[in-house]
C-alpha cells in the first residue's frame, strides 16, 4: 500500500497511461492515415503543376527564362542555391526541354507512378522554377513547396494510382512480388509524421493569416473583401464582383467568415459536425478566392492540402458508392455506341469499305508519323483501320485536308472528329487493357488534354525534321487528291510508284 | 466448399515485436517536428522579441527553404489600384534632336489579360510586383532622399545617385544598396519595354507609380465618388541591361498577344 503511494500513481492511473501510450503507438506504427486524402492531394497538386505550366507556356521565357534576366538581382535575394537552379540556364532550348520534362514529371506524379522517386524530383523542379521569379511568385508557390517537402516522406499512391495497381497485381502473383520497402513500422511512422507535418503547416497558415487580419480595421468593420474585389489585378469578373460586393450583408458575412474559419480551423476539426462546417466553409472560401480574386493556383494549393482532413472512411464510402455507378455509366455508354452502330447499319449506308467503323487518318508524307504508328501497332491489342489522308475522300468523313495535314485525326461516324493528342487518347481508350484505357482517359482530362495538345502541336510542327522524315516525297495536296489511289488502304500496302519523281 | 486462401495458413507476421529503434526514431521525429513548427510559428509571427532573441539560430534554419509569410490581404487589404507608367528618351537619328515618348501605362495593358480570365499567365502581375517593391522602398526614404530620387541621373548614373542618397543624414548603407538594386531592376524592365516599343536607340527611361483608390465601401453606389490618384515620381535613369537578357523573348511577350 505504501509502495503504491510512493510511486505516486495508483494502478488504474498506470493502466490508463499505458493504454494511452499503446493507442498512440498504434496510431503511429500500425497503419497509414489519411491515405485517400494524400492520394487526392497528389492528384490535385499534379494538376496544379501541369495547369501552371500550361497557362504560362507561351510566356515561359518572359517569366522564368532568358526574357526575365532584368530581374536577376532579385533572384539572388531569396538565397536558393543548387540543386534549385535547374531553370537558370541561358539556353532557351534547354529551358524549354526542362519545362516540358517538368510537365511530364507532374503527369507521372498525378498518375501516381513511382511516387517515392517522382515526388522529390518534382519538388526540386518546382522550387527551381518558382524561385527563378520572386517578383510574380505567390503564396501558393510557397504552400506547394512546403507541402511537397513533407510529402516526400509519405505514401501518396495508396489509391487511384498506377503504383496501387501494380501492387495489387504483384500481390496476386506472389512469386513475382518483389518490393523494396522499409519495414512496415518504419514506413507507417514516416507516413504518419508527414501527415502531421502537413496538418501543422496548414494550421500555421490559417491561424497566422487570421491573426494578421484581426489587427486590421477593415476586417473588423466587415468590409475588407470589398476592396480587393474591385482592384483590377484581382478582378477578373467585374460584373459578378460588383453584384456580390454591393450587398453589405454578403460582404460582412464573407469577411467575418474568412477570419473566423481560419482562426478556429484547427479546433473546428475536432468533432465531426464542426469539421464538416470548417471544411465546407474553408473550401468554399478558396473557391471564392480562386474565381472572384483570380487566384486559382493559390486556391488549389490550399484546397489540395485541406482534403487530407476528410477521413479515410468518408472517402472509402464515397468510392464504394460511386464505383458501381461509374461501371453502369460506362456500360451504358458502350450500349449507346453499339446501338448507334446497329442503327447506322440498318440504314444501309455502308457500301464499299464499311465507313461506320472508327478510323485513324494520318499524314502519309510523314515518315515519322508512319513509324510511330507502326511502333504503336505492335504494342496495342486492338488497332483501328488507318489510312493516309492523301488516299482518302476526306469529305466522306466530314473533315478537310487542312485538318488532316495539321494533325492525326480519329473519325467515327456520329461523333465529331478528334484531332492530335485527343485522337491518341481515343486510340488508347479503345484498348482492352486497363492501363491503356486509364492513360487514354487521363489524357482526355481538362488540364492534361490542354498540355497534351501543346506537346502534340510542338512535335507535329517539327515532324518533318524528326527521324524518318520524308519531306523529299512531299507533294501538293491537289496532286495527291487527283492520284486517288485505292481508298482505305494502309499506306504500307500502297504501291511506291507514282510517288517518287512527283516533287 | 471453397477452401480458405493459402495465405491464412502461413504464420501470421505482425508488427507486435516493435524494435527499440523504431520507437527511438518516433521520439527523434517528434522532437524534430516540434522544433520545426515552433521555429515556423515564430518566423511567421509579427515581430516578436522572442524571435529577435533566437534569430541567430532560426534564420539559418528557415532560410531559404522554409521561409514563408502569411499576412495575406492583411492587416488591411490594399484599397486601390497600383499602376506603373514609363516613358523613354532618345536622339532622333535624322534630325539629331532629343525625343521623348508619351507615358505608357504598362499595368493597364496587363489588366486586359486578367479581365475575364482568372487563369491568366503570371506575367500579367509583373508591374504589380514592381510597384510593391518600389512603393515599400518609398516609405523608407528620408525627406531629402525622396526629392533626390526625382532628379535626372540619366548621365551621372547609379553611382552618383547612391552617393547623393548616402550623403543624407541618417542614411543606412545596407538599405540604400538594396534600394539601388530595386531601382535598377525597375529600370532594366523599363529599358526592355522601351526597346520593344521604340527601338534600340533609347538612351534613358523614366518611371512613375500611380495609386488610384477604390471608392470607400460606403460610397460604392456613388458614381461621382471616384477619389483622386496619387503619383510617385522618379527621375530619368540610364538604360540598364543585365547579362543574359534576351530582348527578343521580352519583346515577343510584350508585343504579341494581349499585351
Amino acid at each position: 500500500m505504501m509502495g503504491a503511494r510512493f510511486q505516486g500513481f495508483s494502478d488504474e492511473t498506470w493502466l490508463a497511461v499505458d493504454g494511452k501510450r499503446k493507442a498512440l503507438e498504434g496510431w503511429l506504427f500500425d497503419a497509414k492515415h489519411a491515405t485517400y486524402g494524400l492520394s487526392l492531394l497528389r492528384i490535385l497538386y499534379g494538376l496544379l503543376v501541369m495547369g501552371l505550366l500550361d497557362v504560362n507556356f507561351a510566356d515561359r521565357q518572359y517569366i522564368w527564362g532568358v526574357g526575365s534576366r532584368w530581374l536577376q538581382p532579385l533572384v539572388g535575394e531569396e538565397g536558393f542555391t543548387r540543386p534549385f537552379t535547374l531553370f537558370s540556364e541561358n539556353s532557351p532550348w534547354l529551358f524549354t526541354a526542362t519545362y516540358l520534362l517538368m510537365g511530364f514529371i507532374a503527369l507521372l506524379f498525378t498518375l501516381g507512378w513511382r511516387t517515392r522517386l517522382v515526388t522529390p524530383v518534382l519538388l526540386v523542379l518546382w522550387v527551381s522554377l518558382t524561385q527563378q521569379n520572386p517578383l510574380v511568385s505567390d503564396a501558393g508557390d510557397v504552400v506547394v513547396r512546403l507541402v511537397l517537402f513533407y510529402l516526400c516522406f509519405a505514401d501518396l499512391s495508396a489509391h487511384w494510382s498506377l503504383d496501387a495497381r501494380r501492387r495489387t497485381r504483384a500481390a496476386a502473383q506472389p512469386d513475382r512480388a518483389r518490393r523494396i520497402a522499409m519495414p512496415p513500422g518504419w514506413e507507417n511512422l514516416f507516413h504518419n509524421a508527414a501527415v502531421i507535418a502537413v496538418a501543422c503547416q496548414v494550421f500555421i497558415i490559417y491561424v497566422s493569416s487570421a491573426m494578421f487580419k484581426i489587427q486590421g480595421s477593415l476586417w473588423e468593420n466587415g468590409t475588407a473583401i470589398y476592396y480587393p474585389m474591385h482592384m483590377h489585378s484581382y478582378d477578373a469578373f467585374p460584373m459578378l464582383n460588383g453584384m456580390l460586393s454591393n450587398h453589405v450583408s454578403i460582404v460582412f458575412v464573407a469577411t467575418y467568415a474568412s477570419v473566423f474559419l481560419q482562426l478556429f480551423f484547427p479546433f473546428l476539426l475536432l468533432t465531426r459536425p464542426t469539421r464538416i462546417l470548417a471544411l465546407v466553409g474553408i473550401m468554399g472560401m478558396h473557391v471564392g478566392i480562386g474565381i472572384l480574386l483570380a487566384l486559382p493556383f493559390f486556391s488549389l494549393s490550399m484546397i489540395g492540402a485541406d482534403v487530407i482532413f476528410v477521413r479515410d472512411q468518408t472517402y472509402a464510402r464515397v468510392e464504394s458508392k460511386t464505383k458501381p455507378l461509374l461501371r453502369r455509366v460506362r456500360a451504358g455508354r458502350n450500349r449507346d455506341k453499339d446501338a448507334h452502330r446497329e442503327r447506322e447499319f440498318a440504314k444501309g449506308q455502308g457500301d464499299g469499305p464499311d465507313p461506320h467503323e472508327s478510323m485513324l487518318i494520318y499524314d502519309g508524307d510523314c515518315g515519322f508519323c508512319q513509324r510511330s504508328l507502326d511502333a504503336m501497332k505492335k504494342r496495342l491489342a486492338t488497332w483501328p483501320r488507318t489510312a493516309p489522308y492523301q488516299s482518302l475522300n476526306l469529305d466522306q468523313h466530314g473533315v478537310s485536308s487542312h485538318d488532316a495535314a495539321r494533325a492525326m485525326l480519329w473519325v467515327e461516324p456520329g461523333m465529331p472528329p478528334l484531332a492530335g493528342a485527343a485522337a491518341f487518347a481515343q486510340l488508347f481508350r479503345d484498348q482492352p487493357q486497363l492501363r491503356w484505357r486509364t492513360l487514354g482517359r487521363m489524357m482526355a482530362l481538362p488540364g492534361i488534354s490542354h498540355f497534351g495538345a501543346i506537346v502534340y502541336r510542338t512535335v507535329s510542327r517539327h515532324r518533318h525534321r524528326l527521324l524518318g522524315g520524308t519531306s523529299a516525297c512531299k507533294r501538293p495536296l491537289a496532286e495527291a487528291r487527283e492520284a486517288q489511289p485505292e481508298p482505305y488502304v494502309h499506306q504500307t500496302r500502297m504501291p511506291p510508284t507514282g510517288r517518287a519523281g512527283q516533287s | 466448399m471453397r477452401q480458405a486462401p493459402a495465405i491464412e495458413k502461413q504464420p501470421c507476421k505482425t508488427v507486435s515485436r516493435r524494435s527499440a529503434w523504431v520507437r527511438g526514431a518516433a521520439v527523434v521525429l517528434a522532437l524534430a517536428l516540434s522544433f520545426h513548427f515552433a521555429a515556423t510559428a515564430l518566423w511567421v509571427s509579427p515581430a516578436a522579441p522572442l524571435y529577435d532573441a533566437l534569430a541567430p539560430v532560426l534564420n539559418p534554419y528557415m532560410q531559404p527553404f522554409f521561409q514563408q509569410g502569411w499576412s495575406l490581404f492583411a492587416p488591411n487589404p490594399y484599397q486601390g489600384d497600383h499602376t506603373f507608367l514609363l516613358r523613354a528618351r532618345w536622339t532622333d537619328r535624322s534630325t539629331g534632336q532629343l525625343r521623348t515618348s508619351d507615358w505608357v501605362d504598362v499595368t493597364r495593358r496587363e489588366w486586359s489579360g486578367i479581365l475575364h480570365n482568372p487563369l491568366h499567365p503570371r506575367s500579367d502581375l509583373y508591374t504589380d510586383g514592381l510597384y510593391q517593391i518600389l512603393n515599400d522602398d518609398q516609405d523608407n526614404l528620408i525627406d531629402n532622399q525622396a526629392s533626390i530620387v526625382e532628379r535626372d541621373y540619366s548621365h551621372s548614373g547609379w553611382d552618383q545617385l547612391l552617393a547623393d542618397l548616402s550623403a543624407q543624414k541618417g542614411a543606412d548603407p545596407n538599405w540604400l544598396e538594396s534600394y539601388i538594386r530595386h531601382e535598377r531592376v525597375a529600370a532594366a524592365f523599363a529599358t526592355q519595354y522601351a526597346y520593344a516599343l521604340w527601338g534600340p536607340d533609347v538612351e534613358a527611361v523614366q518611371i512613375q507609380l500611380e495609386y488610384t483608390p477604390v471608392p470607400n465601401f460606403e460610397n460604392r453606389a456613388n458614381k461621382d465618388a471616384q477619389p483622386e490618384s496619387f503619383f510617385t515620381y522618379f527621375g530619368w535613369r540610364p538604360t540598364v541591361v543585365f547579362d543574359g537578357q534576351s530582348q527578343k523573348y521580352f519583346a515577343e511577350a510584350v508585343l504579341g498577344g494581349h499585351r
